[in-house]
């Protein structure tokens, strides 16, 4: 019989990096609140939160609207076309699970306005020195692992990329 | 809040030296800055009965070893934790309006083990629960990472550019080089801040503060006793704001740009103060980002006014119109979660702060973390009205 190791403490920076050590990557946890999202997600399809009483969109997912507090909802389906609304470029690689110069991104969907939603995700796919706010971006679909699926976001077509000489 | 305008007052405070190693416990340490905070009142530590302890975001305080370290009679009132900055003195006047305390003492303790607040991974096998959930599967759980998205957006809403940014840091590096009290001292140019690394681009490794491990402590009482005490009494003239440390946790929706946070319009309705009749300006600068957007939240600029007000540094030197954290603030002195904002607030009310000792200052803004409703914090301690 051996002593089981006690878990790292993810309230320390030691902790973080033993986590990382280990392996661990990070993955959504579904609630009844973002189920929709996630089961969406499995089926490569992106869905957000629409208030039934006002008709405005809402992303990260909560129980109630932002702009009429009705807990009225359905979950409409997105083309999963939108822009970059802003982004950082991670240099210090401490979330376990994650190497290298990653871009993470608010994205707003064609469909919604930018105060009430935000999607997240990585531009994937993409130099991050050619990721620009506006960038035109699509969806696409990353799955960590069986029944985890990550939207994710790429350059669209028509996105200016400076690595190929283009102008943002 | 109205119920404490002006009615209680800073009468000591007191620092640890700024240290990266931590060669003493965090009791000690607290106790340390404690007990200077109620040397410099003229106070026995053992008189008094309220006492705040707040630590870094990991491990929970020991505030009875604490009290029991000062020799206090009794423990009329304790708490732990609570809000950054100037919000902690507000819940402590709050708390003497009360009558739960007769003198208070808060102390906030720093370290250097947990640097920062940590994504909320479970251990066991990577899964992330609440809010967490959209961010951090994609790598995102700290605080310089949230700040970096709305920093980012902020500059291009407003056109500002890092040039302009630099100047909170450079200047706040040239106050901490007149505090021996600062763990920076060493000068900061154009140059090397532009070639600091990026740890969340666009932020640099020179927009974050500077983690280290010290205890930070005043003590508030009533005017009445306060002008019985050893330093003419630093008014506490209002304060507004709320709990909390917000930005990092899940996707917040506000748009920090967008005009005069609320709880400064609060602060100038309690006060009756205008944002004009402020002469220092100790905002917020956990990251120069955040300083740079309380500019506008706070009202003391405009929309579009925050980056060609600081370019070139002159006007928020501690001898320009209106001085920014001369103390080095946390980017430069060392990290407090605004903690060393207060101390400085006192120290420049009373004329004590030497070298970069402003004009004859009669109000001091400060403010604490995010520059939004539900996590921000903002107050103005002065001469009195």
């Amino acid at each position: 019989m051996t002593t089981p190791t006690p878990l790292p403490n993810p309230e320390t920076r030691a902790g973080q990096e033993e986590m990382k050590r280990m392996g661990i990557v990070p993955w959504p946890i579904a609630d009844d609140l973002t189920r929709p999202f996630w089961d969406a997600a499995n089926r490569h399809e992106l869905v957000i939160q629409r208030c039934t009483a006002c008709g405005e969109f809402r992303h990260t997912p909560r129980a109630d609207c932002l702009f009429c507090k009705s807990t009225d909802v359905e979950w409409v389906k997105l083309s999963g076309k939108g822009t970059v609304f802003t982004y950082i470029v991670d240099h210090r690689n401490e979330v376990p699970g994650f190497d290298g110069h990653y871009v993470f991104a608010f994205i707003n969907p064609v469909e919604a306005p930018r105060t009430s939603v935000r999607l997240t995700g990585n531009i994937l796919e993409c130099d991050p020195d050619d990721v620009y706010i506006g960038m035109p971006v699509e969806v696409m679909y990353k799955e960590l692992k069986p029944g985890v699926t990550l939207p994710e976001f790429r350059p669209a077509p028509e996105a200016k990329l400076r690595s190929k000489g283009q102008t943002p | 809040m109205p119920v404490t305008k002006g009615k209680y007052c800073f009468v000591g405070v007191g620092a640890t030296h700024p240290t990266r190693r931590m060669d003493k416990t965090e009791v000690e340490l607290a106790i340390e800055a404690c007990r200077t905070a109620a040397e410099d009142a003229g106070i026995d530590p053992a008189d008094i009965d309220g006492i705040n302890i707040q630590v870094h975001h990991y491990p929970p305080p020991d505030t009875a070893a604490i009290a029991a370290g000062l020799g206090m009679r009794e423990v009329k009132w304790s708490r732990d934790g609570g809000g950054l900055g100037i919000v902690p003195a507000g819940e402590a006047a709050k708390a003497l309006d009360e009558g739960k305390a007769t003198i208070t003492v808060v102390c906030k303790i720093m370290n250097t083990i947990a640097p920062s607040a940590t994504p909320r991974i479970n251990p066991a096998d990577g899964g992330v629960a609440g809010p967490p959930q959209f961010m951090t599967p994609y790598g995102v759980g700290y605080t310089r990472q949230t700040i970096g998205l709305f920093g980012r957006r902020y500059m291009y809403e407003r056109g500002y550019n890092e040039r302009q940014l630099a100047w909170i840091p450079i200047v706040e590096r040239e106050h901490a080089m007149m505090n021996s009290g600062a763990y920076m001292q060493t000068p900061m140019t154009m140059d090397d801040y532009l070639n600091s690394r990026f740890i969340a681009d666009p932020v640099r490794l020179f927009d974050c503060d500077i983690p280290v491990n010290r205890a930070v402590a005043y003590i508030i009482t009533s005017e009445d006793r306060a002008k019985g005490m050893k330093h003419p009494p630093v008014y506490l003239m209002g304060w507004a704001g709320a709990e909390g440390e917000g930005a990092g946790a899940g996707v917040p929706v506000y748009e920090p740009w967008d005009g005069v946070a609320p709880t400064a319009t609060t602060l100038y309705q309690d006060t009756g103060i205008d944002p004009k009749e402020i002469d220092l300006w100790f905002v917020y600068d956990g990251y120069s980002y955040l300083a740079f957007m309380w500019l506008e939240a706070l009202g003391l600029v405009g929309p579009g006014e925050a980056g060609p007000y600081i370019e070139g540094g002159e006007r928020i030197r501690y001898n320009g119109e209106h001085p920014m954290n001369t103390h080095g603030g946390n980017l430069s002195e060392g990290r407090a979660h605004g903690a060393g904002q207060i101390v400085e607030a006192v120290r420049q009310i009373r004329g004590e702060a030497g070298e970069r000792q402003t004009k004859d200052p009669n109000y001091v803004i400060l403010s604490s973390a995010f520059p939004y409703p539900s996590g921000g914090g903002c107050g103005i301690i002065g001469r009195g009205y």
